[in-house]
């Protein structure tokens, strides 16, 4: 049952002998939770598991192993090779990327000054949220967004733990290196969180294809701006699209000719249309085409295709008007 | 001469010498002491300057004060950095601890020196980096008013034993004679 133990390397050696005796398959493994005085839980093949001491997967969070500060301490440092200043400005945004592109949320103390936040102290919780690159979950999406050797800009839509990045990491990747039937094209990547590439010490961790260049860890819509400058990009990708500040930047995607490859949270083209940014830009039509994901239940998964008006293209046709309308 | 008395000579040039050996070993160490806290409080700036205004990783930072240490400081900074590349899990105290133990010679520090070593690690790896440059100043601080002492020490009482070990050994001689 055991393969990929890969991830037992960002834990401390206490936790990585109770992992190792839960056998556990590294590529089902999605999450970690660890908050101080409080049972860890995972999230394991879609559902969510407790440990107990002697490393059995238990449903119920009763009788699991419960974290220390010790071990939420010893953890960060591991993650961090023992050098949490180097993270320091990953941090402040509440979380940092480490080898091999897996992302860790922190809980703490957050001290600011004035609106600023300076640090996080007295971290008591930890998420680390595995990256799985799952190569090839896109392909039977590609058809959908490419006609005639160009690239319909897309939303990418599915609640949180959905499968989107994953999603739209292939699909970068498959656009980037091209297929059979369809060129690679120059992709340029904005990644906010350092989820989409993974960068670890600015290498990207994740294949996201030749033809693609990442600017890591910095804002989308300064991101965006500087790629349209200076990468000359004919696809730009970047995830959880929606603030406001992003607006004058998605426009000028658009409007210079740039493909726009997004992501978003919602549950339906109904959800997403509810947000400022994003309902301006379904009602404009700047989205030839909106994928919406299964969800948790079954990450990475396509439920349906939209195209730009609505239609189905894809999967069941039942809620199409709530969707559309 | 007689070949008993060319013996008795030889035997007590060694204990002379011996004796003034001893003196300058002590002396050594005193100075190596002095040296040894003196980087310690040297290593604490490298590391702050490094760490905190150059976000540089731990292991970088330790092999880049080793490479201004001249003691045996250098050969535990660089067994540390190796440790923390290897990601064995252990705690980074643990780490720092074993380095010591494993090669600083047992009798060059005193005992509340060592203590003050071992509780170093608090500042050089911390998961609140808030109390991190507080420790870290405050052990650059420790380690300058320890290596103040130690040269203190080592200028008042080295030359002393050098000139008591030689006093011993002509001291030796004569009551051989």
């Amino acid at each position: 049952m055991k393969s990929n133990d890969n991830y037992l390397k960002l834990l401390p050696s206490g936790l990585r002998t109770l992992f190792a005796s839960a056998h556990l398959n590294g590529d089902k493994l999605q999450e970690i939770r660890m908050r101080t005085g409080r049972t860890l839980l995972l999230c394991y093949d879609g559902c969510e598991y407790a440990v107990s001491g002697a490393g059995e997967l238990l449903r119920q969070p009763e009788g699991g192993y419960c974290v220390s500060e010790k071990d939420v301490k010893e953890t960060l440092e591991q993650l961090t090779g023992y050098s949490l200043y180097a993270y320091d400005q990953e941090m402040k945004q509440g979380f940092l990327t480490v080898a091999g592109g897996h992302r860790v949320g922190v809980a703490g103390k957050i001290v600011c000054e004035g609106e600023k936040i300076q640090c996080i102290r007295y971290i008591s919780g930890l998420n680390i949220r595995l990256s799985h690159q799952k190569k090839g979950c896109a392909r039977e999406l590609l058809p959908y967004i490419i006609s005639e050797n160009d690239v319909f800009p897309t939303l990418i839509i599915s609640p949180p733990g959905g499968g989107k990045t994953t999603m739209l990491r292939d699909l970068i990747r498959l656009i980037s290196d091209g297929t059979e039937n369809f060129s690679g094209k120059n992709v340029g990547v904005v990644d906010e969180r350092s989820e989409l590439a993974g960068s670890y010490h600015g290498e990207p961790q994740n294949d996201l294809g030749m033809r693609t260049d990442v600017l890591d860890c910095c804002p989308k819509a300064e991101g965006m701006m500087m790629l349209l400058r200076a990468m000359s990009p004919q696809v730009i990708a970047v995830d959880e699209l929606g603030s406001e500040r992003d607006r004058y930047a998605v426009k000028n995607v658009f409007y210079c000719g740039c493909r726009l490859l997004a992501t978003a949270h919602g549950n339906s083209l109904e959800d997403v249309r509810r947000n400022p940014l994003l309902g301006e830009m379904a009602e404009a039509g700047m989205f030839g085409r909106y994928v919406l994901l299964n969800g948790r239940r079954e990450p990475g998964t396509v439920r349906r295709i939209l195209d730009g008006n609505g239609a189905v293209l894809f999967g069941k046709d039942e809620k199409q008007t709530a969707c559309s309308d | 001469m007689d070949m008993r008395i060319w013996l008795k000579l030889a035997g007590l040039l060694c204990i002379f010498l011996a004796c003034l050996t001893a003196g300058m070993e002590l002396e050594r160490t005193m100075k190596i002491r002095w040296k040894f806290l003196w980087e310690m409080h040297e290593l604490f700036q490298i590391l702050e300057n490094e760490m905190i205004f150059r976000h540089t990783a731990v292991c970088d930072a330790l092999r880049y004060a080793a490479n201004g240490s001249k003691t045996c400081l250098q050969q535990v900074l660089l067994a540390a950095a190796e440790s923390v590349e290897a990601g064995g899990g252990s705690a980074f105290e643990k780490i720092w601890e074993k380095a010591l133990n494993d090669l600083v010679p047992k009798r060059l520090l005193k005992e509340n020196e060592m203590q003050i070593l071992y509780q170093a690690a608090a500042s050089m790896c911390s998961s609140d980096t808030v109390m991190q440059r507080t420790l870290l100043n405050q052990n650059r601080d420790r380690f300058l008013q320890l290596a103040e002492e130690a040269g203190r020490e080592y200028k008042e009482k080295g030359s002393l034993i050098r000139r008591l070990s030689a006093a011993v050994g002509a001291f030796l001689v004569i009551l051989l004679i």
